[in-house]
This record gives structure tokens, sequence and C-alpha cells, in this order.
């Protein structure tokens, strides 16, 4: 056999079709059938009644003036004040979480397990016992700021306060998980570096500047987006603590994010059509987002 | 270690496969043989996931005891529509389900209730035993999908010895009796009327927009109707009550919890918070009794259970027998019910020895004759969004321009209503 | 041997400035190690609140003082919601170990083959799949709910353990942690069995698979958590009492025991205290886990 077609080989794709197969009927089948599902008024208990609308469900989402668009608008912009809000507090706090851990004291490691802890635990334990926290008669956060003459805010009601909630709990979950990452990398950093920066006259703080910092930035860049995007998916916190309470006058709520709405949209009301639309649009924001972050990371490589 | 983990592992499968054998869902099947049903099995679901949950329980307990040839399995959970739901689209759906009153149209459109005009007049319930608002709620499209269990109203409660202390021994009945004793009870430190700016204020709302002659919707429900110089009127009284009588700003509950610590005189909220703020629940005389009439004429907020036959594929006659039979029961003895701190809805057992020894339930009990429901139209419940977002604005402050917010909020709930109408047509239809 | 050391003589000057760069470093070190005892007390601040909460009875939850001990500790929190059928808690965590442990193992044996499959084995397209995979990652949860839920009603898998276990077995970090091990195994192995005639199936098996014994189990821990942990799925699609789970149970809690935050609190202690104990024991799999998932491959 000199020439000739090379045997095809069906091997690899016996490894990789169990998989494959859920993930399409469970990823790409839906990725279509959701957009498919935006262009009708949909709901899944009364199939008969599935009316071709058109781009009727997105133009309502672009209507100023219609109850969508206040709604959707609204948690769009409550998102955005979340990933404002957040995400630096969950780079720069695990960064210096990291920093500590790694000065390699003894019994850092006792100290690393402690801070990743309430990762471990699920959104509805950590929701729930940030809510009675923060609950304004008997929560502990009250009290002592009582004790101390401080204001007491309602913190489950009122803005700003709300937004703070469901950031400090946040926080308070997930740092560990950005900590370990920053912790791995920044062990990975040959001590010579170090040792030639203290030569040089460098202090701690220089030394994490002009060394640590650069040779993070990888690892940062990924990061940095991965946690924009987590924040974006946000929506156990909120559900529990709030329920995207205070409610606005215009429509929607003040702590209600963009997938809350969505999950309200589609599970308690029943327009799935809409809800269709809403995570159509929400998941080009967040796919352009993601194609420019990488665009600018490969440049600076 | 790791052989360790291995081992952990491996016993939890076995385990948990084991596990999986045994137990597991399945509404258990009856096939419908036609003449003789012998033992049916009913599954009942309702929300009462709280403290008047196990009265409901005593009375599934004493009808399973009376009726060897039906057995009740009584299943109560939280995220009752979204429970609903799934169970519809997974043909899960009990026999028989309990049902808020503004939630029936909508559940019966989304084909998760069927109607039960046959199995009506053979359980003998008629119209005529119950106010006219809560029996229309069951009826949809003209057919009647549920039966009336309970009305539970606006209560109003008050601190006994705050008012004895000031000199008054019956509470108010009407708005100049209100604002005499909540003027007496201002100040050092008292408040005489407090209102929070969520729940109930929005159902506040409703009570005086109908005590000052209007409603939230016109007759079949396809505007909001709440703008008018009635809801003004009211939105304004509660404003004005606020300012005078009651902290500014108080959170859901948070009145509740002030009334508690005795510096309140009197507070509004539903029927169920008796045994949270009365009797046992205070250190002082907390008592409940009907709500005024602030306005020209008498309106009370309430809500309603409602009792319904959920769809299902395959219908089994035997067991809608059983349902009406186990329905007819659950009325006739809704005086046990009553003692959960709900009102029964017909007037028969409310007309009873028995009934007329429960206090304060007995006091509140004439005021139901004055409760109004929404019009029985699907989705409902969404157009009061706005109207809730609305008065929440008002009594938090963030707005002061009440026609403001009202027409904003009845222009949005017209836009609601406008939807409904296209999304769900003029009648359930069945797939 | 060497020498013993000799004391050196220092002038004073130079003995003066290390006795103080020692006291630096110590008082450095005492400084770090204050900070991160401050650190840790407020990570654990919340979970002692919610464990001592607890122990309290209702009237003492609004009490002027706050009593970090309670002044009288009881169980009836705990013993009210274990016998409330309302809150059938012990229902609940059977059920969670039944989806979490199936889940796993089917997690860990597609995962594995899948992984291996696209680390080694060539086939036309595998590298632009893989990307497909991974690029999936970035789009928002929420999309897929509502058409994976018609999915599961269709195929008759509503409120039922498949429900919960069958679309999970979709998800894709387990197939990028498998490969990027797969990566890392010397490819010599694998040619060796090759040459000695062995085909793709024997070398995966008896080869390769067992060395992937502790990246198996890294994975089976995080997996078993997720899954553990899974909240919104299970809110929607395990509604029957008899296959709720915990997480979605803990919400159920919530909503059936208003302010009464001492019978909440206990069922949030039922339900973090066996993640937490794991995490105790097994605490090095699941930070290493983590660790080795954001350095790149």
């Amino acid at each position: 056999m000199v020439t000739g077609k090379r045997k095809f080989n069906g091997v690899p794709y016996l490894f990789i079709l169990p998989h494959l197969i859920f993930f399409i009927v469970f990823v790409g089948y839906p990725f279509f059938n959701g957009l498919y599902i935006s262009f009708f008024n949909y709901d899944y208990l009364r199939p008969q009644a599935t009316t071709f609308v058109g781009l009727q469900n997105y133009m309502d989402l672009f209507r100023p003036g219609s109850v969508k668009y206040y709604e959707f608008w609204n948690s769009m912009r409550v998102t955005l004040v979340f990933v404002v809000s957040s995400v630096p507090f969950l780079i720069l706090i695990p960064l210096g979480l990291a920093t500590l851990l790694n000065t390699k004291l003894p019994g850092t490691n006792a100290f690393r397990a402690i801070y990743f802890a309430p990762w471990v635990l699920s959104c509805a334990v950590i929701s729930l016992i940030w809510w009675w926290i923060f609950q304004s008669q008997g929560g502990l956060l009250n009290y002592y700021l009582g004790a101390l003459g401080l204001p007491t805010p309602r913190w489950l009601s009122t803005m700003p306060y709300a937004m703070i909630t469901i950031v400090v709990a946040t926080i308070w979950w997930t740092m560990g998980y950005n900590m370990i990452i920053f912790l791995a990398a920044m062990q990975d950093i040959p001590a010579d570096l170090y040792e030639a920066g203290r030569v040089d006259g460098a202090n701690a703080w220089q030394r994490f500047i002009y060394i640590t910092l650069p040779l993070l930035r990888p690892v940062l860049v990924l990061i940095i987006i991965t946690t924009i995007i987590a924040s974006f998916n946000l929506l156990g916190q909120p559900m529990m603590m709030t329920r995207g309470d205070p409610r606005l006058p215009n429509g929607g709520g003040a702590t209600e994010p963009v997938m809350l709405r969505i999950f309200t949209e589609g599970f308690v009301r029943p327009y799935q059509g809409s809800a269709a639309a809403m995570s159509v649009i929400v998941a080009i924001i967040m796919m352009a987002f993601s194609l420019v972050n990488f665009r600018l990371f490969r440049h600076q490589e | 270690m790791k052989s360790r983990l291995w081992t952990v592992c491996a016993l939890l499968l076995v385990v948990s496969l084991l596990l999986s054998a045994c137990g597991g869902a399945a509404t258990p099947t009856s096939e419908a043989t036609g003449n003789a049903c012998g033992v049916v099995e009913l599954q009942y679901w309702n929300p009462f996931t709280g403290p008047d949950g196990p009265f409901m329980g005593q009375m599934v307990d004493a009808f399973n005891a009376s009726h060897p040839d039906i057995k009740v399995t009584m299943t109560s959970q939280g995220e009752y529509y979204t429970q609903l739901t799934t169970a519809a689209a997974a043909d899960t759906l009990p026999d028989v389900a309990i049902v808020h009153a503004d939630q029936v149209p909508t559940q019966a459109f989304r084909n998760v209730l069927r109607p039960m005009d046959a199995l009506v007049a053979e359980m003998g319930i008629s119209a005529s035993d119950y106010p006219v608002g809560v029996w229309n709620a069951g009826e949809v499209a003209g057919h009647r999908y549920s039966i009336p269990l309970d009305i539970h109203p606006m209560t109003m409660f008050y601190n006994a010895d705050l008012l004895k202390s000031a000199g008054f021994e019956n509470p108010p009945t009407n708005a100049e009796e209100f604002e005499a004793i909540a003027a007496a009870l201002t100040g050092n430190g008292l408040q005489g009327f407090d209102i929070t700016g969520g729940f109930p204020v929005q159902q506040i709302f409703q009570q005086m927009l109908h005590q000052f002659g209007g409603t939230e919707f016109n007759a079949d429900g396809t505007e909001a109707t709440w703008n008018s110089e009635a809801g003004v009127k009211a939105l304004q009284w509660m404003k004005d009550m606020q300012a005078r009588y009651s902290e500014p700003n108080l959170e859901v509950d948070a009145e509740l919890n002030a009334f508690k610590t005795g510096t309140v005189a009197m507070v509004w909220n539903g029927i169920w918070q008796i045994a949270n703020i009365t009797g046992d629940g205070v250190e002082f005389d907390g008592r409940a009794t009907a709500v005024p009439q602030i306005g020209p004429q008498m309106a009370v907020w309430a809500g309603s259970h409602q009792l319904t036959l959920p769809v299902h594929k395959t219908v089994d006659p035997c067991k809608d027998q059983a349902a009406a039979v186990f329905i007819k029961y659950l009325v006739e003895n809704s005086v046990t019910w009553a003692k959960g701190g709900q009102i029964p809805a017909a007037a028969s057992v409310r007309a009873s020895a028995e009934f007329k020894a429960i206090e304060p339930q007995a006091s509140i009990a004439p005021s139901v004759e004055y409760a109004f429901f929404p019009p029985s139209v699907p989705g409902i419940t969404d157009a009061f969004g706005p109207l809730g977002e609305a008065v929440g604005a008002v009594m938090n402050g963030t707005t002061s321009d009440i026609k403001g917010a009202l027409d904003d909020a009845a222009q949005r709930a017209n836009e609601i209503l406008a939807q409904n109408r296209t999304t769900y047509g003029a009648a359930p239809q069945t797939p | 041997m060497t020498p013993p050391s000799m004391p050196v003589q220092h002038s004073e000057p130079i003995r003066h400035s290390e006795a103080r760069y020692r006291l630096q470093r110590s008082v450095g070190r005492v400084a770090l190690y204050a900070l991160m005892v401050c650190i840790a007390l407020i990570v654990i601040i919340p979970l002692l609140w919610m464990l001592s909460t607890s122990f309290k009875l209702k009237s003492q939850l609004f009490s002027r003082e706050i009593y970090w001990i309670p002044k009288v500790i009881t169980l009836e929190n705990y013993t009210k919601i274990l016998n409330n059928p309302s809150t059938p808690i012990a229902l609940w965590f059977r059920n969670s170990v039944i989806v979490a442990t199936l889940t796993t193992v089917a997690k860990l044996a597609l995962d594995s083959l899948a992984g291996y499959g696209y680390a080694r084995l060539e086939f036309p397209g595998r590298k632009q799949l893989f990307g497909l995979l991974l690029a999936t990652l970035f789009l928002p949860g929420v999309m897929f709910l509502v058409p994976n839920f018609v999915t599961v009603a269709r195929l008759g898998m509503l409120n039922k353990f498949s429900g919960a276990i069958v679309p999970a077995l979709a998800s894709v970090f387990g197939v990028y942690f498998m490969r990027q091990f797969f990566l890392s195994i010397p490819k010599e192995l694998e040619e060796a069995a090759a040459i000695d005639g062995a085909n793709t199936f024997q070398i995966f098996f008896q080869i390769v698979l067992p060395l992937a014994k502790p990246a198996l189990a890294t994975l089976a821990v995080i997996e078993f958590l997720g899954s553990w942990n899974d909240f919104l799925w299970a809110l929607l699609v395990l509604k029957d009492r008899a296959v709720q789970t915990l997480q979605p149970g803990l919400r159920t809690l919530q909503g059936a025991y208003t302010s009464e935050y001492g019978l909440m609190m206990a069922g949030a202690v039922i339900v973090a205290l066996p993640v937490l104990l794991l995490y105790a024991f097994l605490q090095r799999y699941v930070v290493e886990s983590v660790a080795t998932t954001g350095l790149k491959g």
C-alpha cells in the first residue's frame, strides 16, 4: 500500500462522543432553541398557544416607556453596578491575601484553609447567613453599629445598602477562590528574582510592584475576565437576600440583576419567549466583552 | 489517603444506588375500572408550611379516619406556584390543590386547573352560602374552577393596654375614633398607628381605595382604575396617617416588630398575624378586630384560599368522586381550619356556635362580607406589580406626587393587561 | 566535620543594626500574624454567629444584649426542623447524596474519556471542537434554563433525579481539567505501549487511567461539591417532595419559618456542616484542584 486514503479511525470519536452527546443536547441545542423561542410568544404549559411574533420580543426591550424596557435595562444597570462595585474588591482583596500568605510564615497553610472555607459552602447557605446578619431587627451588624453609636440602616430594604449587602456577602463567599489562584501563581515565581531585587535595594512594596505584578499579569488578566463574567451571572444572592428589592417606582428592583430578571420573566411570569430574547441580548454583550478582552490580552502579550 | 478516598467514593456510589431504588416520587396510580373504586388515594397540595399547617393536617387526619375508602396524603410546600407549574409540565399534579383566589384564573388558563362544574352540583355546594366576591373569584370564563375554603382579611390589631391607658375601652370603628386614638397615643416614644412601606401596604391601599368608592380595575379587568379621585384620596389618607402617627420609612414587618415591643397602639395586617402579635405572642394585651370604616363605604381587603382540581392527562372518575367528597368535607369542617387563624368562607360554618366561640376570628368574621376580589382575569397578579411599586414609593418618601405615581402605575398596568389579553385569549384552551 | 563556628567579633555599630534587624523582623512577623488572625476572624465570625443563633430560643433572638454563647442553649430548633414534615431535612440530605454521587461518578467516566480524546487522540477539527467547548463557558448560564427545562420535561425527567443528573453531564469543566492532566503525562509511556501492540483502549484503561487517580480524585471532590451545592437547577427541576435536595430546601426553610431565625440557622448548620467537615478532611484536594485550574496549560 503506497498511497491511498488514510483509514478512517473511529476510536477518537468513541472517546469524545459520550460527553459530546450530552453537550449537544444540553448546551448546543438550547443555545439555538433559545434563539428560536425568542421569536415566539411561548409558554411551555400552553404549547398550543405558541404564536410567532418575529422581533416583537426584542423591540419591546428597546421601546422606551414600556414595562419590559424599564425592567430589563434597570436590571442591566443593576448588574453593571454590581460588577463595578464588586470586581475591584474581588481582585484586590484576594491579591492582598495571597501576598500575605506568600510570606511563607509557618502556619500559613492553616490560614489559607480558613480563608478559602466559605467557597465550599453553597449559595443558599451563605445567602441565609448574611441575610440574618444584615437584618435590621436583631441582626449582628446593626447591633454592633448601634452599640458604637453609628447609624443602623435598614440594610436589606433600602438603597444603597441593599446592594452593599450583596457585594459583601459575595466577597466573603468567593474571595478564597481568586486568592488560591493568585497564590499558586506567586509561588511559581522563582525566589532568586526577589533576591536580586533585595540586593538592588528594593523594599517590599517595590518588589511587589516591579517583580510580582508583571509576572502575575497573565493570571491577573484571566482572573479579571472570569470574575467579571461570574459577576454578570449573579443570581442566587439577590434572589435569597433581597428578592431584588427595594422595588423601584418605574418597575424592576434596585437589586434585581439581569439573571434574576430573566429567571422571573421565564419561570414566574409565563413569558419564556421574552426571557429568551433577554438571554440572547445578554449573551451577545458577554461574548462581545470576552472577545474584546481576549483581543486586548493577546495584543499585550 | 487516596485509597481511603476511593473506598469512600465506592461506598457512596453503592449506597446511593440502593437508596434511589427504594422510595422515590411516583404518585400512586389507580386504574379506573369503572365499577368498584376500592380504596382511592388522593394527593393534596397546599402552601401551608407555617404554623397554620398542622390545623389543616388535623382536618386531613380526621377525614382519613372517618372515610376508610379514601386515603388523602397532604403535602405542604413553599415556592408553591413554581411547584405547580413544574408539576404541570411533568404531569405530576396532585388530585386536590389549594390555590389563592387571585391565582385561580392564571392557573386555569395555564392548564394547571380544570373546571369542576359537574362536581359542584354533586357536592351540593351552592353560591348562596358564600359572599358574592369570594364565590365569583372561582368562576373563570364561564366555568367554575374552585370552591372557597377561607377568607383571610385585613385585620386591625391593637394594644388594649395602651388604649385603656389613654381612656379608650374599645377599638375604633370609624375615622374619627381612629384618629382620636392615634393622636392620643402618639408622642413620648409611642406611635398611635404604625404603617410600613412594604407588604401589606399595597393591600391597605386597595382597601382604602374601595372604602373611598373606587376599584382597582374596571369590571372586565381591561383597565386599571386606581388612579381615580378615590385612589388619590386613599393614598393621601395613608400618607397623612403615616406623617402624623407612624414612624417613617418602616420596612416590611418592622411595624409588627415595633408593635411587639408595646410602643405602638394600632397596626393593620393580615389575620394570619394573630398568633404572632396577639394573645400569647406578646407580653401586653394584644387584640385583633375588624378594620374600621374610614371612608364612606365599608370595604375590607382579603385573600382567600380556594380548593381546586388540577389537570391530569388521564382523568380517573373514582378519584374525582373522592376529591368531591374530600372538598365537601373540608368546607363543612372548616371550623378546625379557623382555629389556625383563618375565617371559613362558608356562611353556614361562620354561623355555627362552634365558630362563634373562636376569638378573635368570630369578631373579625362580619367584615368578610365586605371583602372584594380582583376580576377573574388571567395574569391579574402581574398587573398589581406597578401598583405595589407606586404605593411603596409614595409611602417610602421616594416620590411625593401621588396622582403622578398612580397614573404612571395605571399606565404600566394597562400595558400588562393588554399583553395578558393577547397572550391568554378569551378562554382556556386545552393542549 | 566543620569546626564549630567561633563567635565573630563585630564592631559595635554592626551588632546594633543586626539586633535591630532581628527586632524589626520579629515585630514584622507578629504584625503579620496579627493581621492574618484578624482576617481569619472576619471569615469565621459569620459561621460562628450562624452556629450561635441555631442554639437560641426564639425569645432570645431580639434581646437588647447580644450573646455569642446563648443564655439558654437549646436543641429545640434542631428537633423542630427534623420533626417538621414540611421541612424533611433527612430526606433532602439523602436526595442530595444520591444526586451528587451519581453525577460525580458519571462525570468522571465521561470527562476522563473525553479529556483523553481531546488530549491525545488525533481527529480532524479536534482543536476547533475543543475551542468551541471552552467558548461556551463564557455564555450566561441563564440562557440555557428555559430550553433545558422544556427538554427535560419532554424527556419525562422532571421531578426525577435524572432531571438533575443528566443535564449536568454536559459541563465542560471536567473535560478541560482531565485534558490538562493527560497532556502533562509523558508521551513515552503511551508510545511504548503502542509499540508493544496495545490498542488505544488498552493504552487508556491499563496505562493512562491508573496514572490519573490523583486527578480523578481531585475532580471528584470538586464535582461532588458543585453538585451538592447546586441550587438553581435543583430548584426548577426537583420539585416533588420525594426528590427535593438540600439547597432549595434551605429556601423552603426560609419561607416556612418567617422571622424564626433560630430555626433557619439550625437548617443552615445542618446543610453546611457536612460540607465543612468534608472540607476539613479533604481541604488539600479542593485547594489543589482550584489552584491547577488557574494555571494556564
